[in-house]
């Protein structure tokens, strides 16, 4: 959150917390400062290049934005993004709302396993479920329509998830764990007691949720609805894979094959408008969304707390309810998984059968390129072990200027840490790959690197780590410092010794959290993989799958969450189920 | 206020039984609790926390249902345990403030009042007439627009009161309703409670721990211990006569001297002490021979200095020397020690007594209960 | 006590994350070189240069994948006595890798490869961005030079193509199999295409259909068209999830799905039968110029046109003792006149035809209704 997003009693203690300390040097604003003008810097770039006729040394035009508004593709695209993100935010509430309601109010078995199931999900990579669901539901040789049109002696093709409704679908299923997330805190949060007075007041059970429980639980729902927009209008796994068959292009992917088009040359400008304008829908919506965020956290608890909340008992419906979960993690996490064995276990996709048993084998796997694999999982590696460091460093930094230095126009420090979470990660991809292929002199040898990629995600994920950093910082107590500064010593030395490792706990899972999502992320590395030293193990995944070559593909998918998995697991050994979720709540943005 | 005619009971409650089960055992958080509620009267249910008083005001409310026992307000059985009865709180045409207030966040005052009316479809002009004039009655007028957020402690409270009066219910429910506000503002609002009661007519009962509450405002009190009364009655009954130990030194401040009882004549009891023998007039139900404990208030203790003269047809006066004064600003509480024995005293700050002083106290027997020794 | 909980569960991470690296770093690469065969010196000075270099960067798309690669990369070492370390990057697409050389060329920056194998209007895209540098071949091969002249003396042809119809043997039956492009349209089954257009550059040439006929299929085509997906969506058809793809990639790697017992079948077309080649070519400004220009010599001879018949199915028909030779033979025997697209057919033909191609990968790339 920003600080605007502060409760009137965090205000009060924030007011206190911003009073100007005890001057020093400041050092510690350096990386924030480095952070806060990269971040505009990549924005005024897009920007600039949409303005510009030619990128590099062109005039002044409006043209490009010209041929946003006339161009049909352009228009094509934008329907595509908006009917896309639409689906995407209704399916994601329709699972992710009751699954919520089931978990925070009612006695659900296995609670702690929806907990676990949920964690994956935010973590499982876009082009796995993608993937997966391609094969399942394509429109004629899908798996399940294959299945469907044997058993209804139907023409196959009943379910078409190369659609706007089927991508939407595949996404929602994802993001249904944002959802989730976003609401398992204010749904715990909300008194019983408000109910109760409800009951006792006259109002019976329909009343009551339409009266008091539904506008209760309204801010945090549209606050979950909203970010789920954010994220669908600017993600590109899912579209890219899915979309690019049926030629439906939406925003993330459109700017890809605009910077590497089939032929000719690439038209910078017109994806550079593009991006601006998705740009500053994405900065409003995200105003909104913090406006929102605002609200529901007023509704968290007004006034002591009185009882806790007894879980409403289901009865009969306790093992249906626990089944129809169990049914949404099989659609997001099962039944991809397991349709890409099988499809990583076929020389040739085709439906399962006696004779497709007989040709399963372990082809794939032993035909990937190792070497390039080996190489690239050392990048991975790397980006794994220095985005969550710089991204924190930066954070850090970000954390102290705005709540602990008394420099002038610290809060425009933070309102730059919260940009990131607004701005697609294609257009900052779009700018540093612009900046580091032409602008940058070559005899630094940059470009083609994964420098420009852990520079980019690290200024993506400050946002995040801001979040983190500040609610940790906001923790300290000031007169912990004033006794360590009393004690002698100066800012240097306060920060490491006092204020750092009172931190640590936060620090850690936040680390963690951004390495795992370092792993499996395609949006930026892809657009700025050229050479095998910059490549990730991600986007070699997905070139096998736009080469057309999806058995390799799903085997070095399936490798990939073979890795992931027990990293995910020892993620939630350290941060504990409670933690786990906390975590996954702060780090889905503006919490 | 309320629509009964005088003699019958607003709120009988019958043999009432709950248990929780933590852990293993259940633990019976209201074990077999009787009483009844009079027309306009004010009814406190005084204990500590745990006792049940709060449980047996939810099951009033009808947000509990117990194990046992018949609750029934005005004419109606709105829970028989054993008949498999129960009404929802919803229509039991109740009025109950919580003790965190439970104020919703989202609405404004005038919507928060006029919730219960809005429910049962009062039309809109009633609506506004009624509002308008119970945040009139309870004070708040003019910030029927604020929302709850922005309302302190002791606006809140008044919200609620006033959204749990506005349906003018047959039975008010209170649960500890004072307890978050401050010391000062607590007793502001204890003194508008009473009045607006008394001036209202309306039947409630009133659950707390503070027994300075339950003495001001209550017409009568049940002192609960464990689940159980064990003592209804006036303010001055239950201050005045403690029955037990327990209701002694939990409704104000006691001395406790145990004892034996030695005779039980005439509606005097003698009970042999470390302070010797004395008398206490209560109506003592102990046999003879039995341990006691003879309970009196501070403030009932009377100190005389020791001039050598021992006032003649004084009973229950001992001697004993002051070892502990304390400043309280209205009283001075005195220690006095008898025979290593240690009675509290307090009096008005003047004339003050040294310490070292040697004193008379004299324990009069009017002011003396008998209770169970320890 | 939490601390050392944190601590040890960090140091669980970073093992884990260590152990990725060292299983990574573990893969050893080159093979060791024997006896190099009887080269000439001109031959002999490339080596020796290509042996200071020590490595080379290979992107291309190869059927067999990774290992056929290896089979080349072993051949190459062990011909000259080399033990340079190669790596194989497979590519997502043709047209990505241009797009990302040519800009990469604008930019001022080295590229990211060393060498480009592709089709032959790729190669002519990145001559023309000036992205390639003369190609040398000291090491005789039979293969005619006119080929290396013909490309403007920077690329040489190492196997042939021959684009076609290919369809699900289930889906399309008897006497539904068509013969032409043109019977294609008759047919009423879900059609697959490329978002590069494959194979319509060609076709939209003035010596085969010409821009309006091309556009003019190409439309009617797009409206039957039921998806788009890369050259290796000849996959898709023996799935089923399309019922033909025309024009596709190649004949040959249908013949390789059959061979693995995919319900998939091939017709050369009798309205338009095409023939085009990979070539390749160094980049300018590569890290390892002599390795790569070797390499590439190294793909006309012999031991590599086996490498290639092996894995692919198909070797270059310009090579006496070719198979790939052999079945154009048989195939022209049999009436079929190629339309061979070498750089002079483009050179001749892309004036017009490029328009027209743009066009056409607009068509298929917009969705319609």
């Amino acid at each position: 959150m920003t600080i605007r997003g502060f409760e009137a009693a965090a205000e009060r203690r924030l007011r206190w917390a911003l009073e100007p300390r005890i001057p020093g040097p400041p050092a510690g604003a350096i990386p924030a400062s480095a952070g806060a003008i990269a971040i505009l810097a990549l924005i005024a770039i897009a920007v600039a290049i949409s303005l510009r006729t030619t990128p590099l040394d062109g005039t002044l035009t409006l043209r490009h934005y010209h041929d946003l508004l006339t161009r049909p593709q352009a228009l094509q695209v934008l329907f595509n993004t908006i009917g896309f993100s639409t689906v995407t935010v209704i399916v994601a509430l329709a699972i992710g709302i009751p699954i919520a309601w089931l978990v925070a109010w009612t006695d659900l078995p296995f609670k702690p396993a929806v907990y676990v199931g949920m964690t994956v999900g935010l973590l499982m990579p876009g082009f796995f479920t993608a993937m997966g669901w391609l094969v399942l539901l394509h429109p004629r040789a899908g798996i399940i329509n294959v299945w469907l049109g044997q058993a209804f002696a139907l023409k196959p093709g009943l379910f078409d998830i190369i659609s706007i409704p089927g991508m939407g679908f595949v996404q929602g299923l994802g993001l249904a764990s944002v959802v989730f997330v976003m609401l398992a805190i204010p749904l715990r949060a909300i008194d019983p007691v408000l109910e109760e007075a409800a009951h006792t007041a006259g109002a019976g059970p329909w009343h009551t949720l339409f009266r008091i429980t539904l506008p209760l639980v309204t801010p945090a729902l549209a606050a979950a609805a909203i970010l789920v927009l954010v994220i669908s209008l600017a993600v590109f796994d899912v579209p890219a894979i899915i979309g690019l068959a049926g030629r439906i292009f939406t925003f993330s992917p459109f700017v890809y094959y605009e910077v590497y088009p089939f032929t000719g040359p690439p038209d910078y400008g017109f994806a550079a408008a593009f991006s601006a304008g998705m740009l500053a829908l994405a900065i409003l919506l995200s105003l909104l969304y913090t406006r929102v965020l605002r609200q529901a956290r007023r509704y968290e608890v007004i006034g002591p707390r009185s009882t806790f909340r007894q879980p409403r008992p289901l009865g009969v419906w306790r093992l249906p309810a626990a089944a129809l979960v169990a049914a949404y993690f099989a659609l997001a996490l099962l039944l991809p998984f397991l349709t890409l064995v099988w499809t990583a276990l076929l020389p040739f996709l085709q439906p399962p059968s006696a004779i497709a048993f007989s040709h399963l084998s372990l082809d794939n796997f032993s035909s990937l390129p190792w070497a390039l694999i080996q190489e690239t999982a050392i990048n991975t590696a790397v980006l794994m072990i220095s985005v969550p460091t710089l991204a924190l460093l930066l954070s850090i930094s970000f954390s102290w200027v705005v709540l602990r230095s008394q420099l002038p126009g610290r809060l425009a420090y933070d309102y730059v840490a919260f940009l990131p979470q607004a701005v697609p990660s294609i257009v900052f991809a779009l700018s540093a790959l612009f900046f580091f292929l032409f602008v940058l002199p070559p005899g630094l040898g940059l470009y083609g690197t994964v420098v420009p990629i852990i520079v980019v995600m690290a200024l993506v994920y400050v946002s995040f780590g801001t979040r983190v950093t500040n609610g940790a910082m906001i923790q300290i107590h000031r007169e912990l410092e004033d006794a360590a500064a009393v004690s002698g010593g100066g800012r240097l030395v306060l920060m490491l010794r006092i204020v750092l490792p009172l931190m640590r706990p936060a620090l850690a899972y936040s680390w963690l959290w951004m390495a795992l999502l370092a792993f499996r992320e395609l949006t930026v590395t892809n657009m700025l993989a050229s050479r095998s030293t910059g490549t990730t193990v991600a986007v070699v995944t997905y070139s096998l799958f736009a080469a057309g070559n999806w058995g390799e593909a799903a085997s070095l998918a399936l490798i990939m969450v073979a890795v992931l998995l027990p990293l995910v697991a020892i993620y939630l050994k350290l941060a504990g189920l409670g933690g786990a979720i906390s975590g996954a709540v702060s780090a889905v943005p503006g919490r | 206020m309320s629509e009964d005619a005088a003699g019958t009971a607003v709120l009988a409650v019958q043999g009432l039984r709950k248990s929780f089960r933590t852990g293993q055992h259940g633990v019976a958080a209201v074990d077999d609790v009787s009483f009844e509620t009079w027309p306009g009267e004010l009814y406190t249910l005084l204990g500590p926390s745990g006792c049940g008083k709060t449980t047996t005001l939810r099951c009033i409310a009808g947000l509990e249902r117990p194990d046992a026992g018949r609750i029934r307000i005005g004419a109606k059985m709105v829970t028989d345990a054993g008949a498999r009865t129960f009404l929802a709180p919803y229509r039991r045409s109740i009025g109950m403030v919580f003790q965190s207030y439970a104020i919703w966040p989202h609405m404004t005052v005038f919507d928060n009042v006029a919730f219960p009316l809005r429910v049962t479809g009062v039309r809109h002009a009633e609506v506004r007439r009624r509002v308008t004039d119970v945040l009139e009655v309870v004070g708040l007028a003019g910030l029927e627009e604020r929302l709850a957020p922005q309302l302190s402690g002791g606006q809140q409270q008044r919200t609620a009161l006033a959204r749990a009066l506005v349906g003018r219910p047959r039975l008010l429910l209170l649960d500890e309703p004072l307890s978050n506000l401050d010391a000062r503002l607590r007793e502001a609002m204890r003194n508008e409670l009473r009045s607006l009661q008394r001036q209202l007519g309306v039947t409630a009962v009133y659950v707390t721990h503070d027994q300075v509450e339950a003495l001001s405002l209550s017409t009568r009190i049940a002192v609960m211990d464990r689940g159980r009364i064990v003592q209804e009655g006036t303010p001055t009954e239950v201050y005045e006569r403690p029955a037990t130990r327990y209701v002694a030194g939990f409704v104000g401040a006691s001395n406790f001297i145990e004892g034996e009882l030695v005779t039980r004549k005439n509606g005097r009891a003698r009970v042999r002490t470390r302070l010797g023998e004395l008398v206490v007039t209560n109506h003592a139900t102990q046999p003879t021979g039995a341990s006691v404990s003879i309970a009196i208030r501070p403030e009932q203790v009377v100190l005389r200095p020791h001039d050598g003269t021992r006032p003649s047809a004084v009973e229950n006066v001992v001697v004993g020397v002051v070892s502990e004064a304390q400043y309280l600003g209205e009283a001075i509480e005195y220690v006095i020690e008898v025979n290593g024995f240690r009675v509290k005293c307090r009096r008005p700050a003047a004339p003050a007594v040294a310490t070292g002083e040697s004193v008379h106290i004299e324990l009069p027997p009017g002011a003396c209960s008998l209770v169970g020794a320890r | 006590m939490r601390k050392v909980r944190v601590r040890r569960n960090a140091v669980a991470v970073l093992a884990w994350i260590a152990t990725i690296l060292l299983v990574a770093c573990g893969g050893a690469s080159s093979s060791s070189g024997s006896a190099a065969a009887n080269l000439n010196d001109a031959t002999k000075k490339l080596v020796d240069a290509a042996r200071a270099e020590g490595a080379l960067d290979m992107n291309g798309v190869f059927n067999g994948g990774a290992n056929e690669a290896q089979a080349l990369i072993d051949g190459f070492n062990q011909r000259y006595g080399l033990r340079s370390s190669i790596k194989y990057t497979p590519y997502a697409s043709g047209p990505d890798e241009v797009a990302k050389l040519i800009a990469e060329r604008q930019a001022g920056q080295p590229p990211h490869t060393d060498m480009f194998l592709g089709p032959t209007d790729f190669i002519r895209q990145l001559s023309d961005a000036g992205t390639v540098v003369p190609l040398q071949m000291p090491d005789p091969t039979a293969l005619d030079s006119k080929w290396l002249t013909q490309s403007g003396g920077v690329a040489i042809p190492f196997y042939t193509i021959f684009p076609g119809i290919a369809y699900n043997t289930n889906l399309v039956k008897g006497t539904e199999v068509p013969s032409t492009y043109a019977d294609v349209l008759k047919l009423n089954v879900p059609l697959a295409g490329t978002p590069y257009a494959a194979g319509y550059l060609t076709l939209a040439a003035p010596a085969v259909w010409g821009p309006e006929k091309a556009i003019a299929y190409a439309t009617a085509y797009a409206r039957k068209m039921a998806g788009l997906g890369g050259c290796g969506n000849e996959a898709q058809v023996a799935s089923g999830q399309y019922a033909i793809l025309a024009p596709d990639c190649a004949e040959n790697f249908v013949q390789i799905l059959k061979n693995k017992g995919a319900p998939i079948g091939y017709v050369i077309p009798m309205d338009a039968p095409i023939i085009y080649w990979f070539w390749g070519t160094v980049l300018r400004g590569s890290a390892h110029p002599n390795t790569a220009q070797l390499f590439i010599n190294y793909l006309a001879t012999p031991e590599a046109q086996k490498i290639f018949y092996k894995y692919d199915l198909t070797d270059l028909d310009l090579l006496p003792g070719s198979h790939t030779g052999q079945e154009r033979k048989a195939l022209e025997a049999k009436g079929y006149k190629f339309y061979v697209s070498d750089f002079d057919f483009l050179a001749a033909n892309n004036p017009q035809a490029l328009p027209a191609y743009a066009k056409i990968i607009q068509i298929m790339t917009t969705k319609r209704g």
